[in-house]
Order: structure tokens, then C-alpha cells, then sequence
């Protein structure tokens, strides 16, 4: 007894390519020859769906401008806008405000320096703040403070603590972004602060 | 040698032979693009993109969805065929680039559905307007049942029943041998009944 035809048989039989052999065994075998006869009906129902809609000539007139602009746009470099790049955003940032925590102390420690008044009452029974606090209060509002506060305030925690204990390299580039004017007075108050060690 | 300096001689050798390369070739071609001349490219655009289209269409089965993947399928292209041996015709190759992106985007977008345009597509110059209905009908009941079989199946299906590709030359765009297709083809065609009788 031969086996059935197998499942490349079965298409070597649709393409009228089985070997002489099988053909044999198929002429004689209904279920085979059943099977065969119901693969051939489904290839020719395939048949109704042959044609597709053509596209229009203007598309094809212009299919092939699509393909070169758009190898010529792959074959460029990739341009990454510089905001994307949150490393170098994160150190602007830091740069920025360790900068202007910088000026901001100065600007601090000198209000400090002047002579304390005590505090008055004002028309309404009010109490008026004056010297020290009068001015730290005047530097907290102005705007400089403002800008800081509102730099700060987009921070996370870690950038905070970054923003707050700078590299030296931060440190000596804020520094040099100093004037000749400003270094001068910013060394007359570290050594005021800090005492003559630093002769 | 500078990019620069071999896109300027490219440039200029294909303005001298640009008339030669429509009528040159496959590997002609190849060989030229490969030498830095676009123009061989852009001949091998022209020659082959029909064929993509219409594979690209066979899977996605609609217009714009088509056009995109033939145009994914000539960046792929451009950009491999430095890799292209030639073991195969371009067309061939170009075949399997296709495929391949079609199979991508297939496993990855939602199942196709028939567009409306698509299902009242009635070629009215084949036959006359009651059987073009009737055929046009059957044809969207063949879309459906073919668009349900496994990927391999399907490409195999329509490589051979629509592009009347051999089954060696199927073997070679899927990758597999000859007689993991024939059982293929078989399994598509097999499936296919039991789709369009339910």
C-alpha cells in the first residue's frame, strides 16, 4: 500500500511537477485526488482578487522624488537640539545659579554691614523693620533674589544639593566671571569674614 | 578621499553615463550606485517600484499604507545594498526587503480592515457590471481569509498566487528552503478553504 501524497506533493501536483510515481498513486486515489481538486478551487477563487487599484500617474511621477528626499534626509546626521541634552541643561543651570547665589551673598554680606536700627512702630501700631532685617528683607525682594528663588525652586533635590556644594572647577569659573572691580571687594569680605589667614 | 570630493565625481561620471543606465542591467546598476552614482539608484527606483508597490499593497491594502512601506522598502534598499552579494536578482533581493517590511509593519499594526473605496473596487473594463459585482465581492471574502493567515503563510500565498514567483525564489526572499515553503503554500491554501467555508 503507497502513502498519500504528502504536502509539497500535493503542490508539486498543482504545479503539474509530481513525479511520475506519485502521479500514479493519485490517478488512483479519490482522497488524494479529492484533496488536490479542492486546492486547485481555492487557487482560482484566489484568482477574483488579482487586480488592485493602480495609483495615479502623478503618484508615480512622484514616487520617485519621495525615495531620494528621504534617503538624502536619512543620510544626514542626526541634529539633536541642545535643550534635549538634559546633562548639559542641568550644568547651565548649576552654573547659572551658583553664579548668582554667589552675587546674591555679596550683596547680602554687605547689607549686613550696616549699623542695626531698632525697629520702630509705624502710624498703625505696626512694627517696622529696619537695619539688618530691613535689608535682608530689601534683598530678598528685589529681583535678583526672585530669580534665584524661582531657579532653585525648579529643582529637584539632588540638583539642589549640586547647586548648593558647586565643584571647585563651578567655584573658579564663577569666580572668574567676576569683574576686576568685584574680585577686589569679594576678596576685601572673605578676608573680613575669614580673618588675614588668607594673605 | 573626502565624501565630498566622490559626490562631485559621482556627480559628474553619472551626467555622462545617465542616458546609458535606463537601458543597463540590474548589477550594472548596482555596480554604478555602488561607485557613489545616484542616478543608478534612481533607475533602479523607477524599474522596480511598481513591484514593491504592488506587494507592499497585497499586504497593507490600502493606498497611502502601501506608498509608505515602498518607500521604507528603497531607504532599506539604499542603504543595504552595499550588502547585496548578488546571489540573487535585485529583484529578488528588492522582494525580500519588502517582505520583510511588511511582515514588520503587519506585526505591529492593527489587523488590516477593508476600506470602503477598496471594497466597492469594481473593475468595470474586465467584465460586465453583474459579474464584476459578484467577482468583486468574492475578491473581498479572499482579502479577508487571506489577511487572517499566519505571516509566513500569507507572504507565501501572495508571492506565489499574485506575483507568480517560483517556490525557489520564495525560499530565497523568506529565507527558508524549498520544501519549508511548498508545506507552506500548502498549509496557506489549506487554511484558506476552511476560512472562505466558514
Amino acid at each position: 500500500m503507497t502513502t498519500h501524497l504528502s504536502a509539497q506533493e500535493f503542490v508539486n501536483a498543482l504545479d503539474g511537477a509530481l513525479a511520475a510515481a506519485r502521479q500514479s498513486h493519485l490517478e488512483g486515489c479519490a482522497s488524494c485526488q479529492t484533496q488536490v481538486d479542492q486546492l486547485r478551487a481555492v487557487m482560482a477563487k484566489t484568482g477574483d482578487d488579482a487586480q488592485i487599484p493602480e495609483p495615479s500617474p502623478l503618484f508615480w511621477d512622484h514616487f520617485q522624488a519621495r525615495v531620494l528626499t528621504a534617503v538624502q534626509a536619512e543620510s544626514q546626521p542626526a541634529r539633536r537640539a541642545w535643550w534635549t541634552n538634559w546633562a548639559d541643561v542641568r550644568t547651565l543651570i548649576a552654573g547659572s545659579a551658583v553664579v548668582i547665589a554667589l552675587v546674591a551673598s555679596v550683596t547680602l554680606y554687605v547689607n549686613r554691614q550696616v549699623t542695626p536700627v531698632p525697629a520702630t512702630l509705624a502710624d498703625g501700631g505696626e512694627v517696622v523693620e529696619s537695619g539688618v532685617l530691613a535689608d535682608a528683607s530689601a534683598a530678598l525682594e528685589s529681583d535678583e533674589w526672585e530669580f534665584v528663588s524661582s531657579v532653585m525652586g525648579g529643582l529637584e533635590g539632588d540638583d539642589i544639593h549640586e547647586v548648593l556644594t558647586p565643584s571647585h572647577d563651578a567655584v573658579d569659573a564663577a569666580f572668574e566671571a567676576l569683574t576686576v572691580a568685584e574680585r577686589d571687594r569679594f576678596m576685601k569680605l572673605l578676608k573680613a569674614e575669614l580673618g588675614e589667614g588668607l594673605e | 578621499m573626502s565624501s565630498e570630493s566622490k559626490g562631485e565625481r559621482s556627480t559628474t561620471a553619472s551626467s555622462h553615463v545617465a542616458l546609458d543606465l535606463s537601458a543597463a542591467e540590474d548589477r550594472v546598476l548596482v555596480a554604478a550606485f555602488l561607485a557613489g552614482s545616484q542616478d543608478a539608484f534612481a533607475v533602479i527606483v523607477s524599474r522596480h517600484q511598481r513591484t514593491v508597490y504592488q506587494v507592499c499593497y497585497r499586504f497593507v491594502r490600502n493606498h497611502e499604507d502601501a506608498a509608505d512601506l515602498s518607500q521604507d522598502v528603497f531607504v532599506r534598499a539604499f542603504k543595504g545594498l552595499r550588502h547585496f552579494k548578488g546571489d540573487s536578482s535585485l529583484g529578488t533581493w528588492l522582494y525580500r526587503v519588502g517582505v520583510n517590511c511588511c511582515l514588520n509593519r503587519v506585526a505591529v499594526k492593527r489587523p488590516v480592515t477593508e476600506t470602503i473605496d477598496e471594497a466597492r473596487h469594481v473593475d468595470h473594463k474586465r467584465d460586465d457590471p453583474l459579474r464584476a459585482v459578484v467577482r468583486s465581492e468574492n475578491a473581498a471574502e479572499v482579502r479577508q481569509a487571506i489577511a487572517q493567515l499566519p505571516p509566513k503563510q500569507r507572504a507565501t500565498l501572495l508571492l506565489r498566487v499574485y506575483q507568480d514567483l517560483s517556490h525557489e525564489e520564495i525560499a530565497t526572499i523568506l529565507g527558508s528552503s524549498v520544501g519549508a515553503t511548498k508545506a507552506n503554500f500548502f498549509h496557506a491554501l489549506g487554511n484558506l478553504k476552511r476560512l472562505l467555508q466558514s
